[in-house]
């Protein structure tokens, strides 16, 4: 079960129209994120699955469940390609 | 026999500095770059900028401790004026400098971003002539207490295909351009401008299209292309971003994909009337 955890360094500005500006200082990555980015970001608390995760946008999209699936696993790597993410080992 | 020296001073944005030239059409240039800017003497200290034309040697320019000469008039008013923007930018204590062009429709001001060499400087020329008031073409400072964006004056640079661009999309360059290539945005109106805020913000993104088109795009992505074009400064890198993401919390966010220079102008001037209505 991959469970991802923000990292403390990343300041996360949410913006009036529901986007989200994620802000790394160390490496200068500055990383603009939609409003299902928004929330994904948000269940990555080192708590939620990639599988919980998807559970709870395809309640909230109407969309194929593949093609969330393969939109979270895709986002989630953007994040941790940027170092914005910590990967946590699985509990199980 | 040598021309006596003239003295104006100036104070841009906290900036005061006292520019001083034996050349006629020097002065008349920079006093209309700056002419918002005019002061009075003080006791305060000046940046010391200076610009002496000579028959035989050309011209020699000075602003504070950087110096250099040129062959032509035009060349030595273009390091100069570079010269003093950057002294403008760097006497700054609270502002951010962003590199954008900004435009009014009324009392609504547009910013135009994008990087150098994207095209701001026609696209702002060609919105002139659709009657739009240009602040400048290159750099705004934003106050990041009140969120006005106050654009430093800059003479246009423009290459000979931006030029022809412009001829044929009908604007008529002022005599200044026509002479010594000197050509400011008080030579497009002469309206004064007030410091505001910035209702609409648009970036020029790549590549160029067969025909403009114009989207909005989330406030967030317009803080990360702002901030990629907002220089270092005397603020911390998390008050420019907490800044910035305020000054695009309160604007509408654009992206443009440019067209051809008429089209695109047309659409962008629509844009901006529409938001002044």
């Amino acid at each position: 079960m991959a469970l991802f955890a923000r990292r403390t360094e990343v300041e996360a500005h949410s913006l009036p129209d529901q986007s989200l500006l994620l802000y790394e200082k160390r490496k200068g990555v500055a990383l603009p994120v939609n409003e299902s980015g928004a929330e994904i970001w948000e269940m990555c608390d080192g708590a939620h699955s990639v599988d919980e995760i998807v559970e709870h946008l395809a309640l909230r999209y109407d969309a194929p469940r593949s093609q969330i699936d393969g939109d979270v696993r895709g986002f989630l790597a953007e994040l941790l390609r940027n170092g914005l993410l910590d990967p946590l080992s699985s509990p199980s | 026999m040598a021309r006596p020296f003239t003295e104006d001073l100036f104070e841009v944005y906290g900036c005061f500095f006292r520019f001083r030239t034996n050349h006629t059409d020097a002065r008349r240039s920079i006093v209309r770059l700056y002419q918002q800017f005019r002061c009075v003497s003080r006791d305060e200290t000046a940046v010391e900028a200076v610009l002496e034309g000579d028959r035989i040697d050309g011209f020699r320019w000075l602003v504070g401790e950087s110096a250099g000469t040129a062959s032509d008039l035009a060349g030595a008013l273009w390091s100069l004026e570079a010269e003093l923007c950057q002294a403008i930018i760097r006497s700054q204590r609270r502002c951010m400098a962003v590199h954008a062009s900004v435009f009014y429709a009324g009392s609504s001001a547009i910013l135009l971003v994008g990087r150098s060499g994207a095209g701001k400087t026609t696209l702002s020329l060609a919105l002139a002539r659709r009657g739009l008031v240009v602040g400048t073409d290159d750099v705004v400072l934003v106050e990041p207490e009140t969120l006005n964006v106050l654009p430093i004056p800059r003479c246009f640079h423009l290459d000979g295909q931006s030029v022809a661009l412009l001829e044929v999309d009908g604007f008529r360059f002022p005599p200044s351009w026509k002479r010594f290539s000197f050509m400011v945005p008080s030579d497009l109106c002469a309206q004064a401008i007030s410091p505001c805020c910035a209702q609409l913000l648009v970036f020029m993104s790549e590549p160029r299209a067969g025909q403009p088109h114009i989207s909005l795009t989330s406030q967030a992505e317009m803080v990360a292309r702002l901030l990629s074009e907002t220089g270092q400064g005397p603020l911390e890198d998390l008050q420019i971003v907490r800044g910035l993401s305020r000054l695009a919390g309160g604007a509408l966010c654009y992206s443009l994909l440019r067209g051809p220079l008429a089209q695109t102008a047309d659409a962008l001037a629509d844009l901006a009337l529409r938001q002044k209505q």
